[in-house]
C-alpha cells in the first residue's frame, strides 16, 4: 500500500468517528482497549462507591430489651449448743384465821393464799456454721428481628457460688418470777367447841436449775431470679468509604473490555449507554448434512443462472482466448500507396529552381557522406607481408 | 442475554449509522456479522453487499438463503454470488468498462484502476518512480477510450509501444496526453523495454493468475450501481484466494462500490448495507471517505476488525 501516515490517521479517525454503533468483543490489545474504552464509555460515574472500601460504620443506636434469669440453690447446716443456769428464790407467807362454835359437827373449810417472788438469770451461747452453694446462669437477648430469625444474644454468663459462714451467738436472759399459791382445806368436825385461832405461816424456798440446749438444723434454699432491662446498642452497617476516581473508572472499563468472555460484547449505540450482551446462537440452516448437500448446490445453481453478472468459466475463458489471439495477431503490412503524386507546376520549377531543389532533397533520404574507399594495392615482390599504414600523413593532420 | 443481541440486530437499521465490530479472532465477530446479515437479508427494502475474505460469512448467508426454513420472500431475492475461486463460475470487475465512453469517464476509470493497483503492487515506487505509474495510466486510458478491457494491457505492452500506439491511435484529444504518448514513441525498443519490464514484472503475478485474469476480462462486469439500486444481495467470497490476490480483489470491489455509491442521490436512494469482515485488508482512503459520505447516500457500512492498530 502506498498510503501515507496522514491517510492512515484519517482512516482511523473516520472509522472511530462515523461508526455510531460499536460492538466490542473481548481480547483486545491494551492500546486498542484503552482507545475504545474512551469511546464507548464517554462518561464515567464518579459517584460510584468502591466495593473494596466497605467498612463497618456506626450508623446509630438501637433500644434493646435484655432479659436475665438466675437460678441459685443454697444449702446451710446450723448447729447450736446452749447452757442455762437458773436460780429461783421463793418466799411465801400465809395468814390463817379460824373461828369456831360449839357444835361439834361441822365442816371445816380453810383457805390459804400464798405468793412468792423470784428472779431468774440465764446466759446462753450459740455457735454455728453455715455453708451455701449455688449455680447462676444469665442470658441477655435482643428483641427478635423477624419471625424466623432467632433473637440476637447480647450476653451470656454462668456462675457458681459457694458460701461458708461461721456464727457465734451469746445471749443473756434475766427473768423475774412470781409464784402465787392458794390453798383450801375442807374438813368435817364433829365436836362442839368454840375455837378461835390465828395462824401465820411463812415459806421460803430456793430453786436452782440447769439446762443444756443443743440444736441442729439444715437449710435448703432455691432462688430464681428473672429480670428485664433496657439498653442502647450501637448499630453498624457495611458502608463504602471511597468513590472511584476517573482514572480508576477508566481502568475498570479497559479491564472489562479485555476480559470479556467468548462471544460476549459491549454494544454502544449512538446515545445510549454501553450494553453488555452476547451473540445469539445460530440455528443451523439445515437440519441434516444430507439436506445441505442436496439443496445448497441447487440454490447456487439457481442464483448463478439468474445473475447476469456471473458467467461460466468456460465461456469467459473462450472469450479471453479469442481476444488474446486477435491482439497478438501480427499487424498487416501497410498497403502500398498507389495514389498519384502531386506534380509541381512547370512554372514553379522554372521560376524558383532553388526552392524546388530544396523541397526535392527534403523528400529524399539523407545522403550518406561516406568517405571514398581507398583503393587497395597488391603487395609487390620483395616487400614484407605486413602492410604499412602511412597514418594519414597526406591528410595534413599530422603536419607540425 | 441472547435475546438482547437479537433485538439489537433488528435495531441496527440505517438510522444507527455505520457499525464497527472489534475483537480478536474467535471472539464472535463473524457470528455477529452473520446476525446482522440475516436481518438485512430478511428486510426486502435493504440491499446487502458482503465482502468475506475468509470464506465464512458468505457460506453462512448461502446456507440461510438456501434453507427451506427461510421465508420464501427472502429466498426469492436476487443474489449475486461472486466467488473468484469457484471452479465453475466467475465474474468481472468493472475496472475499465465505460458504457458512456466520454473522455471524462475514461480518465476517471483509468485513474481509479491505477489507484486500485497501486494499493496492491508498488507501481509507483522504486527507482523508476512515477514513470511506471504514467505508463500504467496511459495504457489504461488508451484501453478505456478504445473500449477494451484491462486484460488487454499486458499483451499490448508486450507488443511494444508502436503496437500499443497503433491500437489506441490518435484517440487522445488532449495535446498534453498526446505529447505524453509522443514521448513514448520517441523511445527505442530497448528503452521501452526498460520501462515496460519492471511494470510487467509487477503485474505478472496478477495477470498471470487465471482467476484474476477472468476478473479483468471482457465479459459484462458486475453493475454495482444497479445492484444498489435494485436492493440486490451481493456476496463476494474471497476464500480460496491467495492473500495478496484477495486483497486486490477486495480493495477493487470496495473502491468501486464507494465510487458507485457516490453517484447516488442523497437521501432518496434505496438503503443498502455493506458488510466487510476483516476490514483491515481493505481499508483505503476511499473507504475512509466512505464513512464520511456514504451514510447520507443511504449506504450503511458494517465492518469488523481485530486491532485498531491495523487502521493506523
Amino acid at each position: 500500500m502506498s498510503q501515507s501516515d496522514e491517510d492512515r490517521a484519517t482512516i482511523l479517525n473516520a472509522v472511530i468517528t462515523n461508526t455510531r454503533c460499536k460492538v466490542i468483543f473481548g481480547g483486545l490489545a491494551p492500546d486498542d482497549a484503552e482507545l475504545l474504552a474512551r469511546v464507548i464509555f464517554p462518561a464515567h460515574d464518579l459517584q460510584e462507591w468502591k466495593e473494596a472500601s466497605v467498612r463497618m460504620t456506626p450508623v446509630g443506636n438501637r433500644l434493646v430489651h435484655t432479659h436475665s434469669a438466675a437460678h441459685a440453690v443454697q444449702d446451710a447446716l446450723h448447729e447450736m449448743a446452749a447452757e442455762t443456769d437458773a436460780i429461783a428464790h421463793s418466799r411465801a407467807r400465809s395468814v390463817m384465821h379460824a373461828e369456831g362454835r360449839a357444835t361439834m359437827s361441822g365442816k371445816t373449810r380453810a383457805r390459804s393464799r400464798a405468793s412468792a417472788l423470784g428472779a431468774t438469770d440465764a446466759d446462753a451461747a450459740t455457735s454455728g456454721i453455715t455453708t451455701g452453694q449455688g449455680d447462676t446462669a444469665s442470658l441477655a437477648l435482643a428483641p427478635q428481628g423477624g419471625i424466623l430469625s432467632p433473637p440476637e444474644i447480647l450476653g451470656q454468663g454462668t456462675a457458681q457460688s459457694s458460701t461458708t459462714a461461721l456464727t457465734n451467738l451469746s445471749t443473756q436472759s434475766r427473768a423475774l418470777s412470781r409464784v402465787d399459791t392458794e390453798g383450801e382445806i375442807e374438813g368435817e368436825i364433829d365436836a362442839v367447841s368454840e375455837i378461835e385461832s390465828d395462824a401465820i405461816a411463812e415459806t421460803v424456798g430456793d430453786a436452782i436449775s440447769k439446762a443444756r440446749t443443743q440444736a441442729r438444723g439444715a437449710t435448703h434454699g432455691t432462688t430464681d431470679t428473672e429480670g428485664v432491662g433496657e439498653a442502647y446498642v450501637t448499630e453498624y452497617e457495611p458502608l463504602p468509604m471511597q468513590f472511584y476516581s476517573l482514572e480508576e473508572q477508566h481502568h475498570r472499563a479497559i479491564a472489562a473490555l479485555i476480559t470479556l468472555d467468548l462471544r460476549e460484547c459491549f454494544v454502544k449505540l449512538t446515545n445510549t449507554p454501553a450494553l453488555r450482551t452476547r451473540t445469539v446462537d445460530h440455528e443451523p440452516a439445515f437440519r441434516s448434512d444430507y439436506a445441505k448437500r442436496v439443496l445448497l448446490p441447487l440454490y447456487l445453481q439457481k442464483i448463478n443462472a439468474l445473475s447476469p453478472f456471473v458467467l461460466p468459466i468456460s465461456q469467459v475463458d473462450a472469450e479471453i482466448d479469442a481476444r488474446t489471439a486477435e491482439i497478438l495477431k501480427p499487424a498487416p503490412p501497410p498497403a502500398p500507396d498507389f495514389s498519384a503524386q502531386p506534380v509541381p507546376g512547370l512554372d514553379d520549377v522554372l521560376n524558383a529552381p532553388g526552392n524546388y531543389a530544396a523541397e526535392f532533397w527534403k523528400r529524399q533520404p539523407a545522403a550518406n557522406p561516406r568517405a571514398p574507399k581507398r583503393p587497395s594495392r597488391e603487395p609487390q615482390p620483395g616487400e614484407p607481408a605486413l602492410t604499412i599504414i602511412d597514418g594519414g600523413r597526406s591528410d595534413g593532420d599530422n603536419n607540425a | 442475554m441472547n435475546r438482547v443481541f437479537l433485538d439489537l440486530a433488528r435495531r441496527l437499521d440505517h438510522d444507527v449509522g455505520h457499525i464497527l465490530l472489534a475483537g480478536v479472532s474467535g471472539s464472535g465477530k463473524t457470528q455477529g456479522l452473520g446476525l446482522v446479515a440475516r436481518e438485512k437479508m430478511g428486510n426486502p427494502l435493504t440491499g446487502l453487499h458482503v465482502v468475506d475474505p475468509d470464506g465464512q460469512l458468505c457460506p453462512m448467508c448461502c446456507d440461510y438463503l438456501a434453507s427451506p426454513r427461510t421465508p420464501s420472500a427472502v429466498r426469492a431475492r436476487m443474489v449475486h454470488y461472486l466467488y473468484p475461486a469457484s471452479p465453475t463460475h466467475t465474474f468481472a470487475l468493472p475496472l475499465l468498462h465505460v458504457p458512456e465512453r466520454t473522455l471524462q469517464r475514461c480518465v476517471e476509470q483509468a485513474l481509479r484502476t491505477l489507484t486500485i493497483f497501486e494499493q496492491a503492487v508498488t507501481v509507483g515506487a522504486g527507482d523508476y518512480g512515477p514513470r511506471l505509474s504514467k505508463l500504467f495510466f496511459l495504457g489504461c486510458l488508451g484501453l478505456a477510450v478504445t473500449g477494451r478491457p484491462l486484460i488487454d494491457l499486458p499483451d499490448l505492452f508486450t507488443r511494444g509501444s508502436s503496437h500499443l500506439r497503433s491500437i489506441i491511435g490518435d484517440q487522445l484529444p488532449y495535446r498534453f496526453l498526446a505529447d505524453e504518448w509522443g514521448s513514448l514513441d520517441l523511445l527505442s525498443d530497448r528503452v521501452f523495454l526498460e520501462y515496460r519490464d519492471p511494470l510487467m514484472s509487477r503485474l505478472m503475478p496478477i495477470f498471470g493468475n487465471p482467476i484474476l485474469r477472468r476478473l479483468f476480462g471482457p465479459q459484462p462486469p458486475i453493475d454495482i450501481a444497479a445492484t444498489l439500486r435494485q436492493r440486490d444481495i451481493v456476496l463476494l467470497n474471497l476464500g480460496g484466494l491467495e492473500h495478496k490476490d484477495a486483497v486486490l480483489v477486495g480493495k477493487a470491489y470496495v473502491s468501486l462500490l464507494y465510487h458507485a455509491a457516490l453517484q447516488r442521490e442523497p437521501d432518496i436512494e434505496p438503503h443498502a448495507c455493506v458488510i466487510i469482515d476483516e476490514v483491515f485488508d481493505y481499508v483505503t482512503v476511499d473507504l475512509a471517505r466512505g464513512f464520511d459520505r456514504l451514510r447520507k447516500r443511504n449506504i450503511q457500512l458494517c465492518i469488523a476488525l481485530q486491532r485498531l492498530g491495523q487502521l493506523q
